[in-house]
């Protein structure tokens, strides 16, 4: 091997060292984006998500939605279900680890009355707003359901 | 012979950066490309349920109505409705009563019925927005 030879290779040697460590750094660049599309995928946005669980407070039975027998008025409360106890039957959270879970404050704008589930610390993310029919002894009025949504609290 | 050699490496050197850029802008597309087409259909999501949100209040908007008047409406009259209500500070609009102020309420701030002649939204004693023929 001659002197022009040994400096070629030489040199796609240390050329190729070198590209070698940056290619190994764009397939891992590659490799995390993917990654991080596939999270990304994967994740439902928290508005839905609390809008899915809310739907229970005005629809189901066993939550606050009023019923007469069988028959479930939707978008109706029943303010005698309207307590702490009701909404511990209908929602609540693992003793260990519930302030890392979607949290309620429900209040009814136009009398006030309002209820919390178990690890609500008044850290809302957003609210969600909800026309309803309130049932009282009286009769059917209308009310606007306000839900404060806490998120997980920490990492 | 060295100044070839010299120019070789130059080029050697130049494919290189050539390559590290477009690998570089590459990777910021793709992630972009990906990650922003999800982002949007995420936040159209979120558009749907919010409208979504707003059908149902109207809905219920119309359940109080035909509660408390007596006043039962069609399917088409239903639909009509439900499509033209509008949202006046976080709260569904969907006929007169609901409004909650009266300068919103004598001055139909969401124009319900801007394209219904003949009716308009009136101020009563009780404190409360009614649907009343029009004066004019």
């Amino acid at each position: 091997m001659n002197k022009k030879a040994q400096f070629a290779a030489a040199r796609k040697t240390i050329y190729w060292m070198i590209a070698g460590l940056v290619i190994t750094l764009v397939v891992i660049g590659f490799a995390m984006v993917i990654a991080s599309y596939r999270n990304n995928l994967a994740k439902v946005p928290p508005e839905i998500r609390a809008e899915l669980i809310a739907l229970r407070f005005t629809s189901n039975p066993d939550c606050f939605a009023y019923n007469v027998s069988d028959k479930v008025l939707l978008g109706t409360i029943d303010l005698t279900k309207f307590n702490e106890e009701t909404m511990l039957k209908c929602y609540s959270t693992a003793s260990a680890g519930g302030i890392k879970t979607f949290n309620f404050r429900l209040k009814l704008e136009s009398s006030g009355e309002e209820i919390m589930t178990d690890k609500y610390a008044y850290v809302d993310k957003f609210t969600i707003f909800k026309e309803v029919l309130v049932k009282r002894q009286t009769g059917l009025f209308k009310d606007r359901l306000i839900i404060y949504v806490q998120e997980k609290i920490g990492v | 012979m060295k100044r070839f050699n010299k120019r070789g490496m130059l080029d050697d050197l130049f494919d290189f950066l050539f390559t590290i850029t477009a690998a570089f802008f590459l990777l910021i597309f793709l992630g972009a490309i990906l990650n922003g087409g999800v982002n949007e259909s995420n936040e159209q999501a979120v558009t749907k349920v919010a409208e979504f949100r707003q059908t149902e209040s109207a809905v219920n908007n119309l359940r109080i109505q035909i509660y408390q008047q007596d006043n039962f409406l069609s399917i088409e009259e239903i639909d009509d409705q439900v499509a033209g209500s509008k949202v006046l500070a976080g709260r569904v609009i969907t006929g007169c009563s609901d409004y909650i102020t009266k300068t919103d309420c004598t001055g139909d701030a969401v124009r319900i019925y801007t394209n219904t002649p003949g009716f308009s939204c009136d101020w009563d004693d009780d404190g409360e927005c009614y649907t009343a023929p029009s004066i004019t």
